[in-house]
């Protein structure tokens, strides 16, 4: 892959998978455009990045930053969605604000940034973009209800964009990761962790780079005719 | 916000920009009135889709107005604001009056 010079956008850079993946893609040698709430807590004075911070949910602040980062860039080529929230809990005992907050971060958020992307990598004929689902989905988890549907969302949203971006020669992929050491699930107890962990195929946590690996997949030049699909990881 | 004149000549070089995309026997001739999208036009779904997004980015990086054109308001009106060069004109005009 000729990585020099192209720019990936990763949201949720401050924390977890997408601050893993911006040191990952600014080690192979793209230049990354981290974008989070937060300041970025990453410690690199490298040239290839920059951060951008924004609350992904609110439509003014997406439309302002990816237009920043085109100008500042002249381009876009990937976009990683990584920006999400949980908050795990039985469905009877969730209030309607954090079924809000939830679905605004995780489905509305992946929503606007795919849709402001796309209009300045269709400039270029060519895009990348690689959503995150999760387990939650398939595996249908108690005490998930609200976060798996909003992961659910952000699947079927994610196959059908493929469909409506094709044109303009953009792939829209997911990547489903199983639980991984992150800020996402400390609160989750040991046991309901291990319950998960025993319904994968191959029985272990994830690991970052198990994320890594199967979005390299997606976003690689030869995988120009790969879109639409979702890769749940662990063998679910 | 720009004038109709103003809008109306941003809005023929998105046109003209779209064009490009077309084969020559199917690209929009630019007239008074001319049918934008709809019967008796060769735009297609995705070339309306093409000539908005273009029309939204001229309109930020050649006038600094930022607007979204296809908002709800857009598909409640009983005659599509996209139907021919002058309703679309007319409607980006109203979109800065209610802003």
């Amino acid at each position: 892959m000729k990585n020099k010079n192209k720019v990936v956008v990763i949201t949720g850079d401050s924390k977890g998978i997408g601050r893993y993946l911006t040191e990952y893609y600014l080690k192979k040698g793209f230049v990354v455009a981290g974008c989070s709430r937060l300041e970025s807590g990453l410690n690199t004075k490298s040239r290839s990045y920059s951060h951008f911070r924004l609350d992904v949910s609110q439509e003014d602040q997406v439309v302002k930053t990816v237009r920043s980062i085109f100008h500042r860039f002249k381009g876009i080529d990937i976009l990683i969605n990584c920006a999400g929230i949980a908050s795990l809990n039985h469905a009877l005992l969730t209030p309607a604000e954090t079924v809000d907050r939830i679905f605004a971060v995780n489905f509305k958020g992946t929503f606007l940034m795919s849709r402001e992307c796309s209009k300045f990598m269709k400039i270029n004929r060519c895009g990348r973009i690689v959503n995150i689902s999760s387990v939650a989905v398939p595996l249908k988890i108690e005490g998930e209800a609200i976060y798996a549907a909003s992961k659910s969302a952000v699947a079927t949203f994610s196959e059908i964009f493929a469909k409506e971006v094709a044109p303009f020669n953009i792939t829209c992929n997911c990547v489903g990761p199983t639980p991984i050491e992150t800020d996402l699930i400390k609160n989750v107890p040991v046991e309901k962790i291990d319950r998960i962990i025993n319904s994968l195929s191959l029985k272990r946590m994830g690991k970052f780079i198990d994320v890594a690996n199967a979005i390299d997949f997606f976003v690689k030049d030869e995988s120009g005719y790969v879109t639409g699909q979702t890769i749940y990881l662990g063998g679910v | 916000m720009l004038s109709k004149d103003e809008i109306k000549k941003i809005v023929i070089k998105s046109i003209q920009e779209i064009n490009l995309l077309l084969e020559k026997n199917k690209r929009l001739k630019i007239e008074k009135n001319m049918c934008l999208y709809g019967p008796g036009s060769n735009l297609d779904s995705i070339g309306l889709v093409n000539l908005l997004v273009d029309l939204e980015q001229r309109l930020y990086n050649e006038a600094g107005v930022s607007v979204s054109i296809m908002d709800s308001k857009a598909f409640s009106l009983k005659n599509s604001p996209f139907r021919n060069l002058d309703s679309l004109v007319n409607f980006i005009a109203n979109i800065g009056k209610d802003k």
